[in-house]
């Protein structure tokens, strides 16, 4: 019977998980609260047909914890090094604080002293999951702010064990007797930490190398698995958490050849595991009890979300992030995390509070975790629109950079547009949100600027004003266009050369009247068509002049046919536009099957 | 040590012209002549100078082969003059290379040898377009021997095309036994 009931839950899971999540992505609510939401209705509270949420969340932790090990191999150790004000100086002080605030605040309303602390450092901390899920939905990670969450977030699963360790003493006082053998185990703790991180780094790569030669992709699928759960689960035997387990394996492969191999292999059971998170923590909140006291539980909700935004503000503010961003940093984190399940549920077994306060707690907390994704949407339509204009007016000072050439996307393509400059003595400014080469990059002499080149005090600080081309050559058509149209209102003064991922792009780039339209694909295929020619036994000229004349009739035909797209068929479906387009292309081809250059016979 | 040749034939398109593709492939039975397609090797211009410097160097005997087109040299064979036969070289300071190395220009003309007077529609002697070649042969210290040319390429029967073929290789081979032509 059981095994069948699994079997349900598993199937309502995921059956709740289509319906909503595609939905609130529809309507622009995001992803997250689509779980939540499918959460909030199967839970045990809303038309229960799910009922242990705490064997629930347990379970998809585990989401949370491969989130880390991902993270972590985006961070080799060098990297993390260079992270440690960030995590130590603002992960200090966002903890601190927060702490200290929502103690004081706890005690004032009237709880008890152990009860402040605890509900204190229960709404210091922020969701990893979550925080993390909306930095990665905007692919803002590696940027200024995205890192200093991503420390912060990093730090509090530090902070937490101390936490942990303080909790007993809460409870009643007197086990403070046994700090000798608190400091004994600290010590163990570290040494084991330290034996493990040398042998991973020893061993690790080699066993990977040896799975990987067995050439069984599920075994290698099975072996990373394996790997992120043995050490989370020794981590979690230390009383440490498991998500810096995770994080710490990670770190250790981040400069193995098998890096993204590991990435696309966790990336799946990772995706699945933190929806079912956020499932559970829909699952959690309680619409009975908040119907009960709603003023007293939505004042609350308001409170911390009002406390939190403004110490991370201060935060923020204080550690000389970009000011644009500062609303989306304090936002990002601002929820209380899901280990303050953790910490209430271990209170409430210590008896620190009645279990009424307890509940109401809980809800609190589930319901920041719901609010959260509500407010970075209506940060996403009222506020953010309005920073952007602001920073018109009062762009940010950073040191301004005076390259002539700045490259936007340091990928496949800008990199060899990149190196020729480099080569012919070019001063380039390169912005990019991938961290990986940045090392490398800056031994050679570029300036690099690592962020989302498509924000405008990214673009300032990278001295776009008085750079003289803008090189766009972003992949994603999307972004690409947003930085074109950007550049191209803000900065008028700039030659954009853009690269154009397909002739669709290529319209819209047109449209936008820009100096250079390269398309990713065209030249390279143009080039081995005319080796495919020569392969045949066509002679080499003859096959390189065809392949001229087929460039230039083909670049014609596609000025051609946007300006008589643009007259007739705008109401044309994508799809089929390329389709008849491409037919036009052939029957203007067609037409080029004369030989050139006759009058070379003798 | 035996001599070599170095046979530069610059075409644009080979397969369109029967004279200059007999006269290729009697010459690439031979030992000892290296057979250099410029537009097969740069069908994109991209020259690269050192390695054909180090060719001329390796090679006793240097033969033009083209379709004289506008009375000229195809446009890959003058960039490939242009930028191989460097000051340093070729010529100048130290531009010793070429010295003592022989020359023979090799045409085809879709002319007949009558367009080729005064009269023609050429008007000049056939000679007198090559003053450029032989003043390149001066300047750089090589011998300038007597040019072949092939006549009303486009015209002749195959027999005489073969005729012509079988003199340049003959010549060729008399240059590699005796050892300058």
């Amino acid at each position: 019977m059981n095994h069948s009931n699994d079997f349900l839950h598993l199937i309502v899971f995921l059956v709740s998980a289509v319906i909503c999540v595609p939905l609130c992505k529809k309507i622009g609510l995001g992803p997250i609260l689509g779980y939540l939401i499918a959460g909030v209705i199967i839970g045990p509270h809303g038309i229960k047909l799910i009922s242990n949420v705490q064997e629930t969340m347990h379970l998809s932790e585990f989401g949370v914890v491969l989130f880390m090990f991902i993270i972590g191999l985006e961070l080799n150790p060098k990297k993390l090094w260079s992270l440690r004000m960030p995590i130590f100086g603002m992960g200090t002080a966002q903890v601190a604080i927060n702490t200290l605030v929502f103690t004081g605040i706890s005690y004032a309303v009237g709880l008890s002293i152990p009860a402040s602390i605890l509900v204190g450092m229960a709404f210091s901390l922020s969701s990893t999951a979550m925080g993390l899920q909306l930095l990665n939905e905007r692919n803002a990670m590696s940027t200024v702010t995205g890192t200093a969450n991503f420390s912060i977030l990093l730090f509090q699963d530090i902070a937490v064990i101390a936490m942990l360790s303080v909790l007993p003493l809460l409870s009643d006082g007197k086990s403070a007797d046994s700090s000798d053998i608190k400091l004994l185990n600290i010590l163990k703790t570290v040494v084991i930490i330290v034996a493990v991180l040398i042998a991973g780094r020893l061993l690790l790569r080699p066993l990977l190398r040896f799975i990987a030669g067995i050439h069984l992709r599920e075994i290698f699928t099975a072996f990373s698995l394996l790997l992120v759960m043995s050490m989370a689960y020794l981590m979690q035997s230390l009383d440490i958490s498991m998500a810096l387990g995770a994080f710490l394996a990670g770190v250790l492969l981040a400069d193995s050849e098998y890096r993204h191999a590991l990435e696309t292999d966790i990336e799946p059971f990772k995706g699945l595991l933190l929806g079912l998170f956020f499932i559970s923590v829909g699952m959690s909140v309680n619409l009975s009890v908040i119907l009960e006291q709603p003023l007293l539980i939505l004042s609350c909700v308001f409170g911390a979300f009002v406390v939190k935004i403004s110490v991370h503000f201060a935060i923020g503010h204080f550690f000389n992030l970009p000011k644009s961003q500062l609303t989306f940093f304090s936002l990002v984190i601002a929820q209380v995390g899901e280990f303050a399940f953790v910490l209430l549920g271990a209170a409430a077994t210590l008896n620190i509070f009645d279990a009424t306060t307890n509940e109401i707690l809980i809800t609190i907390v589930a319901l920041t975790l719901l609010a959260t994704p509500l407010l970075v949407f209506l940060y996403d339509k009222l506020i953010a629109p309005m920073i952007e204009k602001r920073d018109e007016i009062e762009p940010d000072i950073i040191e301004e950079q005076e390259n002539p050439v700045i490259i936007a996307g340091f990928g496949r393509f800008g990199q060899i547009i990149g190196r020729l400059l480099y080569a012919n003595k070019i001063p380039t400014t390169v912005l990019d949100h991938e961290p990986d080469q940045i090392e490398l990059l800056r031994r050679f002499g570029f300036k690099i600027y690592y962020g989302d080149a498509t924000r405008l005090d990214l673009l300032e600080a990278a001295g776009i004003q008085k750079a003289k081309i803008l090189v766009v050559a972003i992949d994603s058509a999307e972004e690409n266009l947003k930085l074109v149209k950007l550049a191209k209102e803000h900065f008028p003064h700039l030659k954009i050369y853009a690269r154009a991922r397909n002739v669709q792009h290529v319209y819209d780039l047109i449209d936008q009247d820009i100096e250079g339209i390269e398309r990713e694909t065209f030249e390279a295929s143009l080039k081995m068509g005319i080796d495919v020619m020569r392969g045949l036994g066509w002679s080499g000229y003859e096959s390189v002049k065809r392949g001229q004349i087929f460039r230039r009739h083909n670049l014609e035909v596609i000025k051609d046919m946007h300006s008589k797209r643009k007259n007739e068929k705008e109401f044309l479906a994508k799809a089929r536009q390329a389709r008849e387009d491409l037919e036009r292309m052939f029957e203007e081809e067609n037409q080029l099957r004369t030989q050139p250059g006759s009058g070379w016979d003798s | 040590m035996s001599k070599k040749v170095l046979f530069i034939l610059a075409h644009p398109y080979l397969n369109r012209s029967i004279a200059n593709k007999i006269i290729c492939d009697q010459m690439k039975e031979l030992t000892h002549v290296t057979f250099h397609d410029l537009y097969e090797a740069y069908p994109y211009f991209n020259i690269d100078i050192k390695k054909e410097q180090e060719m001329l160097r390796n090679h006793d005997l240097i033969v033009f082969q083209h379709p004289f087109y506008w009375n000229n040299m195809p446009p890959l064979l003058k960039l490939w003059q242009d930028e191989v036969l460097e000051a340093g070289f070729a010529y100048g300071e130290k531009g010793d290379a070429l010295k003592g190395k022989d020359f023979v220009l090799s045409i085809t003309t879709s002319g007949s040898a009558d367009t080729y007077t005064t009269e023609g529609q050429n008007k000049f002697q056939v000679t007198e377009f090559m003053h450029s070649y032989e003043q390149m042969c001066f300047l750089c210290g090589m011998n300038w021997n007597p040019p072949q040319v092939l006549h009303s390429s486009r015209q002749n029967s195959l027999d005489e095309i073969y005729v012509h073929a079988e003199k340049l290789k003959g010549l060729t081979e008399k240059f590699l036994e005796r050892g300058h032509a």
